[in-house]
């Protein structure tokens, strides 16, 4: 540690009003980069001072450097002939929307790495950075993997400035506070907190504000590096921080009170405190009609359920408790079991590794594959297995269910799985009595954990009308009177239906 | 602080629904499922032969096999069982005891002792008599509609509850009740073989009565149907009534049936007062007065009234009489309305039931008269 940080404050160069020193300089501390590229430009009209445009090929739009740089540089003619100072340079000839004039090392070697322009000047020590950024970014797009029927189609991409300006048309208020903020040592990532000054809870604002100090990391590529980094439990499977591609939905949760984390290079934007019943909400529950939205979320609740449990219960229900069982069920059951080698608990390990892998290479190989996987899938695993006797169907539609219910709740996609194996483990050790242990267990993990302070539980607590409008109805929008429980000191939502 | 509360008694509730059952793992299609079984006479130096009915998943098809044993002991008997099965015997399911008429009459109590102590059968199984010379013949016969014969019985039952009422339909638990409450003689269904024209199957009997845990004798399935009116276990069924003296016949469906009994508990011995009352609709007219208009509809009530009122009161006189047991549960009335005075006729109720005065008022309603009116 004390290494690495001794290695990054090496070389605290001072510059001086040499062009070739601080050429030279410049040159030592960009060694071996071929991509540092010195433009030395003179005014006709001053020919004894000289300057010079330090860029990094690739980072800067060159139209803009020709046009807003070299070209007035250039072309300038002083009404009097005897002054040219870079006071002048930076007011009267410069064209560029954001000049900086400044002596100090980090600043002008940060700009230079992301895109900006320094100029150098005969007889100044101190340079003018001009924003010349301009790199190729990705068009905006829909997110893949948070698609919507009906809503806003549009998503974050790479560029930090781009998604800052998405979130701008939606929350066109001056209350919107946009803090910056860069991480990793090396990879030196911008990244900017967002809230809404008047809803958000300072409290929350502040413990975050708190986090992102404790913690340093030599790069952050995606924004999950600061998610575990901050996250209040770091060994639970469930989420604590929030994150989505969508501005519509950042803009919603700062509505809500809460705090959005932008990440450069990162689509994905982090949003604290995540509640549970984060996990099973949809950004178009909101747009489409709340009867409807109702169900798709109740829906969900209930997939959280099959995928969790439906493992556990059959095997203790048919290993345990055959009795619980309708004679009918047990029959079907019972001949479909004769004959397969496996023991009940191993035939449901088996089937949902299975299905894991599918799943997974199902989301990892290339588009073309898609169809082989299905037969794969389908007809091997499911039929051959089923005739050969190695599996009984009842486990197949079982497995089924469990991982079609699994894939309804993507955002809880990694507890389901750990959850699913665990209870089905208990409960083939004790049936129904160890998974009931199992939810006990799961259910105190839960009420234990807090986001940011908010226990993210807050609305099982919910005893009004107006705390269960959000969870498994979607109330409609002349409801939503009151923000989230504990989200916001500012409980009361604008919404309201004009009374005459 | 309170919602932590009611989800703790949320919790409670829910566990008790769970973590009711066995709990050593075992795999499902290693048991053979037992549906039903009888007990008989043993033969050769046993106390008891058994003969179990059992389900048989071995062919495509679910199907029935039987597997007859010898024990000393009802338990014995089951356990006997494995030499000659690989699988083991579960009862979870089993539906039917039938047990022979030799073997309840010399007592019944130790022949339900297993059932009702074992955690395995269910306290909803129906001990049931054989009207045969032994019960295992009852389980050698082939099934009309079902797999197996003790699944058929018991739906039979379950049916005959809701839609005839000829039966009572005695669940273990109830039996045990009997057998050890105060003031009731015990009463289970009875079951014999039916001759049809091309097969023999099994049909319901009526009801087998009994004195403290011994057979006494039966009932056949009309005065089952009185009795039922009696305890106040009518949920359906027909009643038959001839308003004219040609005796052509009125059949009522009955749709809903009260029965209160009073006990007059000044006079000694004590009296009993029943008033039954029925709702019924008219379901078949085969009388020559196809017209039905209201005083019509009063004439068969009242001939339904008078017909019901005899009957019943004339089987009352005949457990009075010939059997000198309470199936009716008068004693257990006289108990629940004067504990004193029970305790001074409880050793001597056999006498005093044979004694009592029992006055039988029936109060019929024809509702409608269904599609064909007026």
């Amino acid at each position: 540690m004390e290494k690495k940080n001794t290695d990054q404050k090496e070389e605290k160069v001072a510059f001086t009003g040499r062009i070739s020193v601080n050429k030279e300089l410049l040159q030592g501390i960009f060694k071996n980069d071929e991509t540092l590229t010195f433009r030395p430009v003179e005014n006709p009209a001053f020919p004894s001072i000289g300057f010079c445009l330090v860029y990094i090929d690739g980072m800067v739009n060159n139209k803009l450097v020709n046009e807003d740089v070299i070209k007035p540089l250039v072309e300038y003619r002083p009404r009097q002939k005897d002054v040219l100072s870079l006071d002048i340079i930076a007011k009267q000839v410069m064209l560029s929307d954001s000049v900086e004039r400044t002596s100090d090392t980090d600043k002008i070697l940060q700009g230079i790495v992301y895109g900006d322009c320094v100029l150098m000047m005969d007889g100044f020590s101190d340079f003018l950075i001009l924003n010349t950024k301009g790199w190729n970014s990705r068009s905006i797009s829909e997110p893949e993997n948070e698609k919507v029927l009906r809503g806003p189609r549009e998503g974050f991409n790479e560029a930090l400035m781009m998604n800052l300006s998405m979130l701008r048309r939606k929350l066109r208020t001056p209350d919107l506070k946009m803090e910056f903020q860069s991480f990793g040592t090396r990879s030196n990532t911008k990244a900017c907190i967002c809230y809404l000054d008047k809803v958000v809870n300072k409290d929350v604002l502040a413990e975050l504000k708190k986090r992102l100090q404790t913690f340093s990391i030599d790069g952050t590529l995606d924004s999950n590096y600061i998610n575990e980094f901050i996250k209040d439990a770091p060994f639970s499977p469930f989420k604590t921080v929030g994150s989505t591609e969508r501005p519509d939905v950042v803009a919603a949760k700062l509505l809500e009170g809460r705090i959005a984390l932008f990440l450069d290079g990162s689509p994905v934007v982090l949003t604290v405190p995540f509640l549970f019943i984060e996990n099973f909400q949809s950004d178009e529950d909101y747009y489409l009609n709340y009867f409807f939205a109702s169900i798709g979320r109740m829906l969900r609740l209930i997939a959280f359920f099959v995928a969790t449990s439906i493992p556990a219960i059959y095997v203790a229900l048919t290993t345990f408790h055959d009795e619980m069982l309708p004679l009918a069920m047990t029959m079907s059951i019972s001949e479909a079991r004769q004959g397969v080698p496996f023991p009940t608990v191993l035939e449901a390990v088996l089937m949902l590794v299975v299905f894991e892998m599918l799943r997974e290479s199902g989301s990892r190989m290339p588009g073309m594959m898609g169809q082989a996987l299905s037969i794969v899938g389908a007809l091997v695993i499911g039929q051959a297995a089923v005739e050969a006797k190695i599996v009984s169907a009842p486990m197949i539609i079982i497995v089924g269910v469990t991982g079609i219910s699994g894939l309804m709740i993507p955002r809880v996609k990694g507890a389901t799985i750990i959850l699913r194996f665990t209870l089905l483990a208990m409960a083939s050790i004790l049936g129904l009595y160890g998974y009931m242990f199992g939810t006990l267990g799961l259910l105190i993990h839960l009420f234990n954990l807090n986001s940011f302070g908010i226990p993210i539980m807050n609305s099982a607590y919910a005893n009004t009308l107006q705390d269960k409008k959000d969870i498994a109805v979607r109330a409609p929008w002349w409801f939503m009177k009151k923000r989230p429980k504990y989200l916001s000191p500012n409980e009361t939502r604008e919404a309201s239906r004009s009374e005459k | 602080m309170k919602t932590g509360k009611r989800l703790c008694v949320l919790l409670l509730i829910v566990s008790m629904l769970l973590l009711n059952g066995c709990w050593n793992y075992q795999e499902i299609e290693r048991f053979s499922m037992v549906s039903g079984f009888a007990i008989d006479r043993g033969t050769e130096g046993h106390k008891y032969h058994f003969t179990f009915e059992f389900l048989d998943l071995s062919g495509d098809n679910p199907g029935s096999k039987l597997l007859e044993t010898e024990g000393d002991t009802v338990f014995d008997g089951i356990r006997n069982a494995i030499s000659k099965s690989q699988k083991k015997l579960t009862f979870s399911e089993c539906k039917v005891v039938v047990i022979s008429k030799d073997l309840a009459s010399e007592g019944i109590t130790p022949l339900l002792d297993f059932v009702s102590r074992d955690a395995e059968p269910r306290l909803t199984l129906v001990p049931m008599i054989s009207e045969e010379k032994t019960a295992g013949e009852i389980l050698q016969q082939k099934p009309v509609t079902d797999h197996l014969i003790c699944l058929e019985i018991d739906q039979m039952l379950a049916q005959n509850v809701a839609s005839l009422s000829k039966t009572p339909r005695t669940k273990l638990y109830q039996a045990n009740n009997m057998l050890a409450g105060e003031g009731t003689s015990l009463v289970l269904p009875s079951i014999k073989v039916a001759e049809q024209q091309t097969a023999t199957t099994v049909e319901l009997a009526g009801t087998a009565i009994f004195k403290k845990d011994k057979l006494i004798g039966f009932l056949d399935v009309d005065q089952s149907q009185l009795m039922l009116f009696i305890k106040d276990q009518i949920k359906g069924g027909l009643l038959l009534t001839s308003p004219d003296s040609d005796g052509r016949n009125i059949t009522l469906e009955i749709e809903e049936s009260r029965t209160k009994i009073t006990p007059i508990l000044t006079q000694n011995p004590p009296a009993v007062k029943i008033d039954i009352k029925t709702v019924c609709a008219l379901g078949e007219n085969q009388t020559t007065k196809k017209h039905i208009p209201t005083e019509r509809i009063q004439e068969v009530e009242k001939s339904a009234k008078s017909g019901l009122e005899t009957s019943v009161s004339n089987l009352i006189k005949m457990a009075q009489k010939q059997y000198k047991t309470d199936i009716f549960g008068f004693g257990n009335l006289i108990y629940q309305n004067d504990p004193q005075l029970w305790e001074q006729d409880k050793a001597k109720w056999d006498e005093i039931f044979t004694a009592m005065d029992i006055a039988v008022t029936a109060d019929i309603k024809v509702n409608n008269t269904a599609r064909v009116g007026d």
